[in-house]
């Protein structure tokens, strides 16, 4: 069993109102207590203000909760946008994400720094700065509400595990921690045995033939994670499937999670519609990770 | 004819991706030169940010462009809002506006002070104040973007002309403006004649401050318009000449607003069932008046 609650990720995106509540009840049903405040009902709930208590009440009249969640993210929306145009409403929707996370009471969301491979002209050391700044505006807004924002490791060379390592020690600030990704982190490993792997792809973008493969990830964000994104692969590219249905090595992952210092909320971020997975998969699947030591 | 662009307003709403477009042809082809950049649209942009381009590539197709904007609305999103807890997102949302309409080439919006009926068992004059330091936040913002912030008169108290002039000032600034809204207006002068019109619901057992002199007093500080007609008793968004607001009267005025920056049709035109063609046929005529 966790010490911290587990969370699921619904492809919410997906779903109208009603299909949404049917989720919830079959996760309610197969024992779930916590979901994800996920990037697209963020989205919604920027469209539209009333969503929030909507889903409030949804979730309460099931048992659940919102443990945690995750920004709208990709291209100009991630911390290290260029487009300096857009940089400021970039700003202001990471900060409301921040606040709309908050008005959940959820304590920890997780922000994409970003991919270099969307512009890959752009110097590496530029697209840190660009975190860094991101990082220097969406902090205090997350300190003034007590939420704490993770940066996830990504498969791209700008926020390869080491680099995410690198920002969190430049800002020792408890606001400020780091979003483990078991699927991610498997194509920086296991990727290295398939010549076609996306992160090869990623990395050849940005100039670099072979990527930087990391058989300690685990190891080196384990200080400082307080959320972790758990789904499998086979290395080959992010395929967001059941921890158990690729080669991530959960005998390891799970004993070691179970000792992180700081960590917050266990996330299974299984793509269900996507990967054709039950409700009941993923929480069986998860029960059974929990008993892992 | 108007010196200044004549936006409309549409319920977008009620349409998608496919019949947006259809839309904004059909009010092509009936002479109109803009729309408004609506709270719904601003939802949508909001939501999904590449619906910023998309928008402006669907307006520059038919020779459109969108002249004015309004923010989201409502409880816990007005400048009154004294919710505390409510504040800071409701202080972003605003900021997350502006920003969209620097970057869509919109530089006024209008803004809802709020209703005071909205926050039972809170003081006029705390929200009064709610919305002064409001504007002290997304005024500096809207300089700095080059945008008017228009705050529009109701049928509430806390925002009769009065107010709406003690606010402005306090804030010289040209960043800030009025709105003038017409239907509101005009419940606030023929409601007078009906024990149920708006204003009486809304200031419950304190006399409605009626008004017939609403459009003067605001006149000097008008940036916006939003028009539309009522029979005096609801805000019912009518084409101009369904209702009973004196149009002569109204248009003779904001000839000579000296900041007016555009003329708003505020028409509903799905929810009140008036044609594209009929409302522009109108706004044409209400032109040369």
């Amino acid at each position: 069993m966790f010490s911290v609650p587990v969370t699921f990720v619904v492809d919410f995106g997906l779903t109208d109102a009603k299909t949404r509540q049917f989720i919830m009840h079959e996760f309610a049903a197969n024992g779930a207590e916590n979901l994800v405040l996920s990037c697209w009902l963020v989205d919604e709930i920027m469209r539209d203000y009333k969503l929030a208590k909507q889903l409030q009440q949804e979730m309460d009249a099931e048992g659940l909760h919102f443990a945690d969640a995750h920004a709208p993210f990709g291209s100009v929306l991630d911390l290290n946008c260029p487009d300096q145009d857009f940089r400021p409403q970039m700003l202001l929707r990471q900060k409301m994400a921040i606040r709309i996370a908050a008005s959940f009471g959820i304590r920890t969301i997780t922000i994409h720094p970003g991919s270099d491979r969307f512009f890959p002209e752009i110097p590496l050391k530029k697209h840190w700065d660009l975190m860094r700044d991101g990082l220097d505006q969406v902090l205090p807004e997350a300190e003034s509400c007590g939420v704490t924002v993770c940066i996830e490791n990504s498969m791209s060379r700008a926020a390869c595990p080491a680099a995410v390592v690198m920002l969190k020690n430049e800002y020792p600030t408890d606001t400020l921690g780091l979003c483990y990704d078991s699927g991610h982190a498997n194509q920086l490993v296991m990727g290295r045995y398939h010549p076609e792997a996306k992160v090869r792809q990623f990395w050849k973008t940005v100039g670099v033939d072979e990527p930087e493969w990391d058989d300690h990830i685990l190891e080196k964000m384990l200080p400082q994670a307080v959320n972790c994104h758990l789904h499998d692969n086979d290395g080959s590219e992010d395929s967001h499937r059941l921890p158990g249905d690729g080669n991530v090595n959960w005998n390891e992952v799970i004993p070691a999670l179970k000792k992180a210092p700081r960590l917050q909320v266990i996330q299974c971020e299984v793509k269900m519609a996507a990967n054709h997975y039950s409700v009941e998969q993923l929480c069986r699947k998860f029960a059974e990770l929990g008993e892992i030591n | 004819m108007f010196s200044v662009p004549v936006s409309f307003l549409f319920d977008f709403g009620q349409t998608n991706d496919q019949t947006r477009p259809y839309v904004m042809h059909e009010f092509a082809a009936n002479g109109a030169k803009h729309l408004v950049l609506s709270n719904t649209l601003i939802g949508e942009v909001m939501k999904d940010y590449t619906l910023q381009k998309t928008l402006l590539d669907e307006m520059a197709s038919e020779g459109l462009s969108f002249a004015d904007a309004h923010a989201t609305f409502g409880p816990m999103r007005d400048l009154i809002c004294p919710v505390e807890e409510a504040r800071p997102q409701m202080l972003l949302r605003q900021k997350l506006t502006l920003q969209i309409l620097a970057d869509m080439g919109v530089n006024t919006i209008t803004l809802h002070t709020g209703n005071e009926t909205h926050y039972p068992g809170y003081d006029l004059e705390v929200m009064y104040d709610c919305m002064k330091r409001s504007l002290e936040e997304l005024l500096p913002m809207a300089e700095k973007l080059g945008i008017v912030i228009c705050i529009e008169n109701i049928w509430y108290q806390i925002n009769t002309p009065e107010r709406l002039l003690g606010i402005k000032k306090e804030f010289p600034t040209d960043a800030l403006g009025f709105c003038y809204d017409s239907g509101h207006a005009n419940l606030m002068d023929k409601g007078r004649n009906f024990p149920d019109s708006n204003p009486f619901k809304a200031w419950k057992d304190v006399p409605p401050q009626f008004d017939d002199r609403i459009l003067e007093k605001m006149l000097p500080h008008v940036v916006n318009c939003h028009l539309h007609d009522n029979n005096g008793i609801v805000d019912q968004h009518f084409n101009p000449g369904r209702g009973t607001v004196d149009w002569k009267h109204v248009i003779g005025l904001l000839k000579q607003a000296p900041r007016l920056q555009v003329i708003q049709c505020e028409v509903i035109p799905i929810r009140v069932h008036d044609s594209i063609r009929d409302i522009c046929e109108k706004f044409r005529e209400l032109g040369e008046l």
